[in-house]
């Protein structure tokens, strides 16, 4: 197992490199002077965008990098595109321009900003303050973009008490002030959907340790069980946001995997017998990961991370203990115990590392996950012992 | 791609690993099977097995049974049926007039020069 450990911690080391690759797409840039040259331009987060912009006129020419203020904007065809923006007084920023139009929409660290006919009008989320009343002080909690909308556009009779601050519900109400102002507005990432779904089918190998700490009640010894070495088949879903962030995924799935534990124990007791154990376990399970998914670059081709939790339904286990007493006179007696325990599920904290690729209209990914678990032990002698499983899986499969 | 894909899940299927495999000790593994069949009233079908074999020769296997859970080769009722050199399954048709409503212990066992190996043990209520 320990191998096992080295190799998904190099794996692991080996990310920063990946991490801090650029991801260069067809883009643009509009210098002050309002000459646009296209070219490529670095995709990164929002927060790396806000910063710097990276630009390249050929794929293989030299990085230029520009701070806000250098340019006047840059982007990426029907993508988001970032602005030079100067918000009151404060040093100027990259922004992300999400409505071009009559009245504009902006986000920039997480705080839209609307301009209209050259003002700039900051959307603060949340205000909290203290009020001491005669009954003693209370927190004030008011949500000012709410009431800064409702005056804006009100000459248009919108309602801005419903509107959530999250991107969908301020391009929406923004676009529709603009319809009704009949001022053409562009969303830039309007070819983008709100959410995607992809779904996965994946099959692959599972190599799990058991190991069991006081297998026979207090004082007794912990057991490290064989590995147990079984396939793994399995389906899910991955939901994604690409129009508010196309890196991250929600990731869902549902695999089959039966698992096959064996120890075998030898003590030798004070009254000079031998206790030959050995503890088989045969369980098969539903498992179910819930985790979050980071892709480095562009989901066709990207090596990515993950990370989650995973929670095993116990469908059928086998458990036996079958104990072999030896005593001087050389007489084996032996004991049978057998279990079927189906409460007892697992609860585990899983990462892992794959690569996706795109041949074709095909999407493959192969992927690397190391889990810790707590354990299975059904109540056989003891039916408490503390115990816990090393996971490693590999597996394969399609996106579509 | 398609055919790397194709090996890929037939190395899968064949990597299922769901055999016991035993701990070599000094003596052979006899297991009493948990079901006595075809009992007439006058005779009964045991059942057992030999798991594992040790390169000493098994000498003699078979049952024994009593309505004491003592049970030994010299004292209780004994069902012997000889040598064996391999692994599998055995059974006894046993001509013995059972009591009704009595509560029997049934023990394989299997001898070898040195030991005295036996099974678990199972109850027969006729």
């Amino acid at each position: 197992m320990r191998k096992y450990c080295l190799f998904f911690l190099t794996l692991l080391c080996s990310y920063p490199s990946v991490f801090c690759q650029h991801d260069f797409r067809p883009g643009f840039i509009v210098k002050n002077n309002g000459d646009s040259v296209s070219g490529f331009v670095d995709f990164r987060g929002n927060r790396k965008n806000e910063k710097v912009c990276h630009f390249r006129e050929t794929k293989k020419s030299k990085t230029q990098s520009y701070a806000p203020g250098e340019i006047k904007a840059f982007g990426f065809p029907d993508e988001k595109r970032y602005e030079t923006f100067s918000r009151n007084e404060k040093p100027v920023v990259f922004a992300e321009k999400i409505i071009s139009g009559n009245t504009s929409l902006y986000q920039y660290k997480r705080t839209f900003y609307l301009e209209s006919s050259g003002a700039i009008i900051q959307l603060p989320k949340k205000e909290q303050a203290k009020v001491t009343t005669d009954k003693g002080t209370f927190n004030k909690i008011s949500y000012p973009y709410i009431g800064t909308l409702n005056v804006m556009f009100a000459d248009c009779g919108l309602n801005a008490n419903e509107v959530r601050y999250e991107e969908r519900d301020m391009t929406l109400i923004v676009q529709k002030y603009n319809d009704c102002k009949k001022s053409p507005s562009l969303a830039y990432k309007k070819n983008k959907p709100w959410s995607k779904t992809y779904f996965t089918i994946l099959s692959g190998v599972d190599i799990s340790n058991l190991s069991i700490d006081n297998i026979n009640g207090e004082n007794s010894p912990s057991v490290s069980f064989g590995k147990s070495i079984s396939p793994i088949y399995g389906m899910g879903l991955d939901f994604s946001a690409p129009r508010v962030n196309e890196k991250w995924f929600i990731s869902l799935e549902f695999s089959y995997l039966k698992k096959f534990y064996q120890a075998y124990h030898e003590m030798e007791t004070n009254a000079n017998l031998v206790d030959r154990n050995d503890y088989l376990i045969d369980v098969s399970f539903l498992k179910i990961p819930l985790g979050l998914r980071y892709n480095f670059l562009r989901d066709e081709q990207t090596p990515y991370f993950k990370f989650g939790i995973s929670q095993y339904f116990v469908l059928n286990s086998d458990i036996q203990n079958i104990t072999e007493r030896e005593n001087t006179e050389t007489n084996v007696v032996t004991t049978y115990v057998q279990s079927y325990d189906k409460d007892r599920s697992q609860f585990g904290l899983w990462v892992a590392a794959g690569f996706n690729k795109t041949i074709g209209s095909l999407k493959y990914f192969a992927e690397f996950r190391y889990e810790r678990a707590n354990g299975f032990y059904g109540g056989l002698v003891h039916p408490n012992p503390t115990s816990k499983t090393q996971n490693i899986t590999v597996v394969a499969g399609l996106r579509f | 791609m398609k055919k790397l894909f194709l090996i890929c899940i037939v190395l899968i299927l064949q990597l299922s690993c769901t055999e016991e495999e035993i701990k070599s000790r000094p003596y052979p593994r006899v297991r009493t099977k948990s079901e006595v069949t075809d009992f007439t009233g006058g005779t009964a079908v045991f059942h057992g097995s030999i798991t594992y074999i040790t390169s000493a020769p098994i000498t003699d296997h078979g049952f024994v049974w009593s309505t004491s859970s003592n049970l030994s080769l010299e004292l209780s009722e004994k069902v012997s049926l000889g040598p064996k050199d391999s692994t599998g399954d055995f059974e006894s048709e046993v001509d013995y007039t059972f009591q009704l409503n009595t509560t029997y212990y049934i023990r394989a066992y299997a001898l070898t020069d040195t030991y005295t190996v036996f099974g678990e043990m199972i109850e027969f209520i006729p």
